[in-house]
């Protein structure tokens, strides 16, 4: 019996040498990395602020922006270029142009996708909708019903991007407008629960359509006052699941560095931020490797 | 018999291997997250400009530049309105601009004095720095098309927005109206014009039609029984008021007073 058992075992040995050669032999086995580059608030500011600025002298700038996003780009092909909203309203370029350079410059810097923010509804809901037509990139938004606006068919609740085999789901969540933006700009816009829609939209892109990283493009803000009712990124990130990023928006905050939540399964989430006026972007990479067996990998979280 | 039993094994164990080369070498591979590295880029004055976006911009740049860089005043300070956590000079001066420029406008059309201002402090978008004031500034502060409206409130209401204010701690631009506050972070008293408010009086504000309309959950504003639309951008008030004075010298004066 002894002896049975020893040549049993050898005979496993070999049979996952054998595989492990295989492997090696038909793919070799790497490890993937996929790049983030986002952005939050830039509004508008497409110009780098001039040398006399009180607050940002000389930082920030569209073409500046550029030529960071092209040398991420070139060291990584498989990035992603994403938006957390409010692109609209804060130089005269919006006032003179209506938005249209703002789309314009994003297409021009390859931007993949954006969601909305609130000051996108600034020039009211059909202003909007003439706008975002022009745009090369996926405007996402789950939690906005469109369907009584002209914005009715321009907006995706979530996209799937695949990079290297890897695949990317990217949803986008929108603050509650009512309170915010008047309601003779935001029209017949619905607003639904972000959580509630969150959740919906997060079995989806992980149950049915298998994605390795979720993201979430959010403008609901970081946090807010004690009393305050609104929903913020911390809320969103505890009561979810299946969220790896939020990337936020709205309340033009600059963190230390990138905030880390454990989410209703106590999994990590991380929620980032940069500021506002397209003064800083924010990168993530996310390194990928392949095993057997999923649940014995740990994850290490390098803020 | 011992023999033949193993090698059956053995085969059985070789078909194992096969089909687990199969499974994990055809079948979509499954990756895993193992680390996550993140970073900030500042984008700052050493990074080089992409030519092909300057290029772009630069007509729409020139004809705004052109439209807007007339000088209309000097400002001898850095104003920001984060400056201090109440009501500063930022502030101040954002608040009364709008009541100096409002007060003549309203009084000749409706024969009514303005009593207070009231604006978001959210509203105000930008720092202005020490330096020239141009046309520029005005779209800098007030890059919104809101225009000026004057809302006739009672008393009551004026307790609301002074209720509404400590409540939330927002510094909200404030001009020609004193809040006081007692220990216990409450309203004591509101006066303007150096007397204490009475409820049941009618009282004239001015602000902009998007706190008007409800905007920051200013709810009191929608109780006015009157209401008269100046039919002015706060954006053409500021460049109005940059106008008339030489050198910008904001009040220091505090609204809301602490016990």
């Amino acid at each position: 019996m002894k002896r049975r058992d020893f040549i049993i075992q050898t005979s496993a040995a070999t049979a996952i040498t054998l595989t492990g050669f295989g492997l090696s032999s038909f793919s070799s086995a790497k490890t993937k990395r996929i790049t983030i580059l986002h952005t939050n608030d830039t509004h508008s500011h497409l110009d780098t602020f001039p040398q006399t600025d009180a607050k940002f002298p000389n930082q920030g700038g569209a073409a500046k922006r550029a030529t960071i996003f092209n040398k991420v780009k070139s060291e990584n092909p498989n990035t992603l270029i994403l938006d957390a909203g409010d692109m609209f309203q804060g130089t005269p370029y919006f006032n003179y142009y209506g938005g249209e350079l703002e789309i314009k410059v994003m297409n021009m810097l390859k931007y993949d996708a954006g969601t909305l923010g609130n000051h996108e509804f600034d020039n009211g809901v059909n202003s909007l909708a003439e706008q975002i037509q022009k745009a090369n990139f996926d405007i996402i938004n789950a939690n906005y019903d469109f369907k009584n606006t002209l914005m009715d068919g321009l907006t995706k609740p979530y996209k799937v991007f695949m990079k290297d085999g890897i695949k990317i789901g990217v949803f986008g969540l929108g603050i509650k407008l009512e309170g915010l933006v008047n309601k003779s700009e935001y029209g017949e816009t619905v607003w639904n629960n972000p959580i509630e829609i969150a959740q919906d939209v997060t079995r989806i892109l992980k149950n049915d359509l298998k994605c390795d990283l979720i993201i979430c493009l959010s403008h609901l803000g970081y946090k807010f006052g004690g009393n305050s009712q609104m929903i913020s990124d911390l809320d969103l990130a505890s009561k979810t699941k299946n969220i790896d990023l939020i990337i936020g928006g709205h309340t033009h905050t600059f963190l230390e560095k990138p905030t880390i939540i454990l989410n209703a399964e106590q999994k990590e989430v991380i929620i980032n931020q940069v500021g506002c006026y397209g003064v800083r972007v924010g990168q993530i990479d996310f390194y990928f490797d392949e095993f057997k067996n999923k649940s014995t990998t740990a994850r290490v979280i390098n803020v | 018999m011992k023999y033949k039993n193993l090698h059956k094994q053995y085969f059985y164990l070789i078909i194992v291997g096969v089909a687990s080369f199969l499974v994990t070498n055809c079948a979509p591979k499954k990756y895993t997250n193992t680390k996550i590295n993140t970073t900030y880029i500042e984008v700052a004055n050493t990074i080089e400009t992409n030519s092909d976006i300057d290029a772009f911009l630069k007509p729409y740049r020139d004809h705004i530049t052109n439209d807007l860089s007339k000088i209309l005043a000097y400002n001898p300070q850095d104003l920001d309105k984060a400056a201090e956590r109440w009501q500063n000079p930022m502030t101040n001066f954002y608040a009364d601009a709008i009541f100096e420029i409002a007060a003549p406008v309203f009084e000749q059309r409706t024969g009514k004095k303005i009593d207070f201002c009231l604006l978001n402090y959210g509203g105000i978008r930008a720092t202005i720095a020490k330096g020239a004031i141009t046309t520029r500034t005005a779209y800098d502060i007030m890059p919104f098309e809101n225009n000026a409206i004057v809302l006739g409130l009672k008393g009551e209401s004026v307790y609301e927005l002074a209720n509404f204010i400590i409540a939330n701690k927002v510094a909200h631009p404030l001009s020609g109206i004193e809040i006081f506050v007692d220990k216990n972070q409450l309203v004591k008293d509101i006066k303007i014009n150096n007397q204490s408010i009475d409820k049941n009086k009618t009282y004239y504000v001015i602000t902009n039609d998007y706190l008007a309309k409800g905007g920051d959950k200013m709810d009191f504003l929608l109780k006015s029984a009157e209401n008269y639309s100046l039919d002015y951008k706060l954006r053409n008030m500021f460049i109005a008021y940059f106008t008339k004075i030489d050198t910008l010298n904001p009040s220091a004066k505090p609204r809301i007073i602490f016990e």
